[in-house]
């Protein structure tokens, strides 16, 4: 495994300041994957926002949110109250201290100010502030969560279906992108900090990540005059329709039936199906090299009709497989299908085995291993931190305090008396 | 040749990359860097075109190889080269580009480049410090390692697609190839990592970027949640126990809707209040957040009957105003209207020959100091040639005729 070998990972030495919330938690624990040591503050008690779903209830009667586990991993864990009066100058400390300070406050409040004052205090650090709507107005001053963000960006316009409402996307995907992009931008401004010795700003904008999601269909109405719109299992748009997905034995499958470029994938499902007989006389023949029935936007209704027929053969075969046949005969005749997998199917699946994704990391609470998604990323020189848990509230206190700020166990007490931390 | 465009006020200018990536992650994950300054040589053949250059919209909505903005929006800031790469003298071109380069980005299926001679063992032959990053949809090495395929398989392999939509219907996937968009902030937050510490040491390396393994970070809390209380995540709609309302609500017009999250008591009184529905206050089904979430669907269909008659952007300015996080579920068509992504500035219109002005997606982040901006519109075919095998390689304009008429530089 180009991971196993015992040497650091890239950004090993660096230090980061994480006080952002569920916007912006990924971004620190992408770059604690990549060696940097995380701090992650909390108010005294823990971020409220620990509890998001789902929930693991362990044997002591809390509850664990899992997302909150999966993107904080790798993060020591330190309590301070900003709001309380002797907060201002340990926050200023910790920052002067940091390479990275990363927060997802909104841009009009005070704590915002606040770090941003600290930051501007220290011109070698970047400060990364994660924003729903960016640092502008009129987006600054205004509220978001998840699927607010899901359907300023667009993403949820064009997901669900057309009978029902409009559909986000579950498991925090908004929040995830805006951490991802926020660990780029960080980076960015980490190499620009490398040629000239200082730090700077770096403002992410949560809708505008989502936007960039939507893969081509952000500029249809620009040169196509109409937007896509939502069409449950299929991709279409006002009386124009592709099937995506179809079911299958027992449960679903992901195929894209291609003519053209795609048409020696379309081939081989067609000697499939004629291997059990059910490929019907009129698609024998049929000129797949030449079949352009047109995107969702442009197809002609004889098209749309065509491609229906074509799509009721193909289901009727696909209602007879099992997902795990479809993915192994996808994969050897080389068909453009996989199946749509469960979190079950995901965990269970071969090569995620044989490149060892999953990587146990201990629990306390429940005695034993918890199989976490591994490496983002595999760097043959550098390969990136494995997986760990993430922190209790102030759990790393003591350490941290003293690495960072040099303070005994006198000076943490102090701090703890009046309320700081 | 002319002199070469560095532009040293950008964040990575100097840096040189060789892209010699297709369709989507690879082409985004080189743009966040050549739009912040890096030069980065797109490769491209008419042999084998990138499947977006065939793709829609399609300027005056007609089909053509420099008529995609699919193609374009990806990338901004590329010169542009052709070199058909099947071709050896082609081969050799592409290893002395290496040669130049720091970076090198590809996503073939594994084994295409080691049987042109540009696999990783032969490109750090003839650069010791390169960095080189490939991306597959499911890693270099494996039982799957040789995948082929787009990112709406990858999305439905890695979970995506089955916990999207209702529990009583198929799943209604996300848009497009979902994973696409999620892989290459990552690839692109490990790659540069990889050139930081390229310039720390003179350290090159490889990075082998599993489309699979990336995604399944934005699937995490699902996976962990399985591993550890054996639940298999199904399809549940909007449903949600943080926050009640939260959904979708019809509003006037033609598929008009607002989204609303509503947190707590004190924005639920703001909610009703704002929507003139003092009664709902008074009803002890709503009376706590737990309560809320249980009659959720009492709720969203008290609520529908509430937003039907309502305007969505004047229900969103006046919850928003409120403190209630509300906004409209807007269409591609309301991007280009929005002003809040206006406010941030999104949309950059630019200019190319070969395409009429066109507005392009902007970046979601911002360098306060050394902000990147997108430097030229999508190259069109072999734009750079001259620029690139004259001013890089040193070519004379005889030779790159001769490479041009032998289909080398094609």
């Amino acid at each position: 495994m180009l991971d196993a070998r015992a040497v650091p990972p890239p950004l090993v030495g660096l230090r980061a300041l994480d006080l952002t919330g569920p916007l912006g938690w990924l971004a620190g624990r992408l770059l604690a994957d990549l060696g940097v040591d995380v701090v992650k503050v909390e108010p005294p008690g823990g971020d409220p926002e620990r509890a998001l779903a789902p929930r693991v209830r362990h044997a002591d009667g809390s509850a664990e949110g899992l997302f909150f586990r999966a993107t904080n991993g790798g993060k020591r864990g330190v309590t301070l109250r900003l709001d309380a009066p002797d907060a201002a100058p340990v926050l200023a400390a910790l920052v002067a201290r940091a390479d990275f300070v990363l927060e997802s406050f909104p841009p009009d409040s005070a704590a915002a100010a606040d770090v941003a004052a600290a930051a501007r205090a220290a011109p070698h650090v970047v400060h990364t502030s994660v924003t729903p709507f960016g640092d502008r107005p009129p987006g600054r001053s205004l509220h978001a969560d998840d699927i607010v963000l899901q359907a300023m960006g667009g993403p949820m316009y064009v997901c669900g279906d057309e009978d029902r409402p409009p559909l986000r996307l579950p498991f925090w995907q908004a929040y995830c992108h805006a951490g991802a992009e926020a660990a780029v931008g960080t980076m960015l401004a980490h190499l620009a900090r490398g040629r000239t010795g200082r730090g700077q700003h770096v403002v992410v904008n949560a809708q505008a990540a989502l936007v960039w999601t939507l893969m081509n269909a952000q500029a249809f109405p620009v040169f196509h005059g109409d937007s896509l719109r939502r069409s449950g299992p299929y991709v279409g748009s006002r009386g124009v329709r592709r099937r995506m997905v179809f079911p299958c034995a027992d449960g679903h499958v992901s195929l894209l039936l291609m003519g053209a470029q795609g048409a020696p994938s379309t081939r081989a499902l067609m000697a499939w199906m004629d291997e059990h007989g059910m490929l019907p006389d009129w698609l024998a023949a049929w000129p797949w090299e030449q079949w352009e029935p047109g995107f969702a936007m442009e197809m002609k209704p004889a098209a749309q009709a065509e491609m229906i027929r074509i799509e009721e053969a193909v289901a009727a075969f696909l209602r007879t497989r099992t997902k795990a046949e479809v993915h192994r005969e996808g994969f050897r005749r080389r068909i453009l299908v996989a199946p749509v997998a469960t979190v079950a199917d995901v965990a269970a699946d071969p090569q995620l085995a044989a490149r060892a994704f999953f990587r146990p990391v201990d629990d306390p609470r429940l005695g034993r291993a918890v199989a976490t998604p591994g490496p983002f990323a595999r760097l043959s020189a550098t390969p990136l931190a494995p997986p760990r848990r993430a922190p209790e509230p102030g759990e790393h206190n003591a350490e941290v305090y003293a690495e960072w700020l040099g303070w005994d166990a006198a000076r943490l007490a102090a701090a703890a008396r009046a309320g700081v931390v | 040749m002319t002199a070469f465009p560095d532009e040293p006020g950008l964040p990575l200018a100097g840096l040189r990359i060789l892209d010699l990536s297709w369709v989507g992650v690879g082409p985004i994950t080189v743009k966040y860097l050549a739009d912040h300054g890096a030069t980065a040589v797109r490769v491209e053949s008419h042999v084998r075109p990138d499947v977006v250059r065939l793709g829609p919209p399609w300027h005056d909505a007609k089909p053509g190889l420099e008529r995609s903005q699919f193609y374009a929006d990806f990338n901004t800031s590329k010169l542009g080269v052709t070199l058909d790469l099947s071709k050896p003298e082609a081969q050799a071109i592409a290893r002395r580009l290496a040669a130049w380069a720091d970076v090198v980005v590809e996503s073939f299926t594994p084994r295409v480049l080691r049987g042109w001679g540009l696999g990783w063992d032969d490109l750090r032959a003839v650069n010791p410090r390169l960095v080189m990053l490939s991306t597959c949809l499911q890693g270099q090495t494996g039982p799957h390692a040789l995948h082929p395929g787009f990112g709406q398989l990858m999305a439905a392999l890695s979970g995506f697609y089955e916990v999207s939509g209702w529990p009583d219907r198929d799943p209604a996937p996300p848009y497009g190839a979902y994973t696409d968009f999620v892989v290459p902030r990552l690839a692109a937050t490990a790659l540069l990592a990889a050139i930081d510490h390229q310039r720390r040491t003179g350290e090159g390396q490889y990075l082998d970027v599993s489309q699979f393994e990336a995604s399944l970070h934005f699937m995490a809390p699902a996976l962990l949640d399985r591993e550890m209380t054996g639940t298999v995540a199904g399809r549940f709609g909007n449903a949600a126990d943080h926050a009640a309302p939260h959904g979708a609500y019809p509003c006037a017009g033609d598929d008009r809707w607002l989204a609303v999250s509503v947190r707590g008591d004190a924005a639920w009184r703001a909610f009703a209040t704002v929507l003139e529905r003092p009664e709902w206050l008074a009803d002890p089904r709503f009376a706590t957040h737990a309560a809320r979430v249980a009659a959720a669907e009492a709720l969203d269909a008290a609520i529908a009957g509430a937003t039907r008659g309502c305007d969505a952007t004047a229900l969103m300015a006046a919850l928003q105003k409120a403190g209630v996080a509300a906004g409209v579920v807007q269409s591609a068509l309301d991007l280009h209207a929005c002003p809040v992504l206006g406010g941030w500035g999104f949309f950059e219109w630019l200019e190319h020959p070969a395409r009429p002005p066109a507005p392009y997606a902007g970046h979601a982040l911002r360098l306060a100091g050394t902000p990147g901006r997108l430097r030229r519109a999508a190259p069109a075919y072999g734009e750079h040639n001259r620029l690139v095998l004259g001013g890089i390689l040193g070519l004379s304009d005889a030779e790159i005729d001769r490479l041009v008429e032998a289909k080398i530089v094609w």
